[in-house]
């Protein structure tokens, strides 16, 4: 049995990287069987956790890449809960716009919350490359954000 | 020469454009060392463009902030608990309570005649002796085990038959001989075989196979004063080698029906003469009946019942 925290990771990852709700849920349930097939469970640190669910998605991901070119935007109710006035275009933009590896260390790292040394041994990579794809995609979704007139907030 | 607490003077780190984009997000997350973090500031200064890409990158971060607060809903999450591994799916389906029942059964019947077959094949069946009853049985051990009597008993004889009628029911594969019997005919003697009801304690009826190597002449008379002429026939019956082969003893008395009883032995040369005897004081009816007991060559036996008028 994986953790409600793990659970919600690896669903949100698929919501947010097919952005398709029926390809998102078989793809998360497939990967929560490896997850269980490669021994996480309750038990598990979260750090070890983490770091196989970065391996699982990604390869995930990588296999099937053609298979989710995103053409669209494919939500209903309910499995979601989606923040107060979340604006997804940004996003289904920077889904189309960015280099995969930058869209997925942003979303790792930004989105999901993983830990940047825990995304490099999932990825393999050194943490410097890491933090590169994560400048770049960033730029990128700055760029925009920018463009479709979403303000910062000054802290 | 330099003294000890007197330090280096660095002349301080002149950025390139490209260092500092690469920099940029490692000064963001503040991950940086002093002397670069005050080149990448020091580079800011004077650098827009680099300080709108930072903007960019602070702008982009807060957005993934704001997406980062998108949860799953608990219905959803209670379903994705309930994905298994292919594994556990099979563990599941193999486990004996999913199965089904006509299944359960048939893998029950299977496994016991599994086992009682097994337990028959390891039990070393030669070392152990049973007797079973065997179907066929020879004279010789019926008579040793008692279901045949070996005489017949004045019980028995009470329930000899005394006329002609009944005696088929006693002697049914009996063979009527009204004549001498030939020479050597004990010898002859069939081996007939034939199914004979015997009774026995334990079971009320038992079909028996006995081979029947013998003959027993039975003699039927009825004549006025029988009783009376029990002495003198007893005579003649002793001087012709009659020779008592029964219990009882010759020209016993029967009560009921009422008569002589003789049951004897004697040669078989004299089986003529003792015919022509009893002729004379009345008819004899003569069966000749297959038996069991196989006599000497040269005797024959006879159960001579003569009946009161």
């Amino acid at each position: 049995m994986l953790s409600d925290a793990l659970l919600e990771k690896v669903a949100l990852f698929y919501y947010f990287a097919l952005l398709d709700e029926a390809k998102a849920q078989a793809a998360t349930s497939n990967t929560i069987k490896s997850l269980l097939k490669a021994g996480v469970g309750e038990s598990t640190e979260p750090s070890e956790a983490d770091i196989i669910f970065v391996r699982e998605t990604s390869e995930f991901f990588n296999k099937s890449r053609s298979e989710h070119k995103t053409t669209s935007f494919s939500f209903s109710a309910g499995h979601i809960v989606l923040p107060e006035k979340s604006n997804w275009g940004p996003w289904f933009e920077f889904r189309k716009m960015a280099d995969e590896r930058d869209y997925l260390a942003v979303l790792y790292e930004k989105v999901l919350g993983v830990k940047e040394d825990l995304i490099a041994k999932g990825l393999k990579l050194p943490i410097g490359t890491v933090r590169h794809r994560l400048g770049r995609g960033l730029k990128v979704l700055g760029r925009i954000c920018q463009s479709s007139g979403i303000e910062a907030i000054d802290a | 020469m330099l003294k000890t607490d007197e330090r280096l003077t660095r002349k301080q780190r002149q950025l390139s454009r490209f260092m500092c984009q690469e920099m940029l997000y490692d000064y963001m997350i503040g991950e940086l060392d002093d002397d670069r973090r005050a080149a990448v500031e020091q580079y800011l200064s004077y650098a827009p463009d680099i300080q709108s890409e930072l903007k960019l990158m602070k702008l982009a971060e807060q957005y993934c902030g704001q997406l980062a607060k998108t949860r799953t809903s608990s219905t959803h999450l209670e379903e994705l608990k309930n994905v298994k591994s292919f594994a556990a799916v099979v563990i599941d389906r193999l486990r004996w309570v999913n199965w089904p029942e006509t299944l359960r059964w048939a893998t029950q019947a299977l496994v016991i005649s599994f086992l009682v077959a097994m337990i028959a094949l390891v039990i070393p069946w030669s070392h152990l002796s049973f007797k079973f009853p065997k179907r066929e049985s020879s004279p010789a051990t019926a008579a040793k085990r008692g279901d045949l009597p070996e005489e017949p008993t004045e019980a028995t004889l009470a329930k000899l038959p005394t006329t002609a009628e009944s005696t088929p029911a006693v002697a049914a594969p009996s063979v009527a001989a009204t004549a001498a019997p030939a020479e050597g005919s004990t010898k002859s003697a069939a081996k007939n075989t034939v199914a004979a009801a015997i009774e026995s304690p334990s079971t009320p009826q038992k079909t028996k196979t006995i081979q029947l190597q013998g003959n027993l002449f039975r003699m039927m008379m009825t004549i006025e004063k029988a009783g009376e002429l029990t002495p003198e026939i007893t005579e003649k019956i002793l001087k012709l080698g009659g020779e008592k082969a029964g219990q009882v003893d010759l020209g016993w008395r029967k009560e009921s029906p009422v008569g002589s009883y003789y049951h004897f032995k004697m040669p078989e040369a004299n089986y003529d003469e003792l015919v022509k005897t009893l002729g004379a004081y009345g008819p004899v009816r003569i069966y000749k009946n297959p038996h069991e007991r196989l006599m000497p060559p040269g005797e024959i036996r006879i159960i001579l019942f003569i009946e009161d008028k």
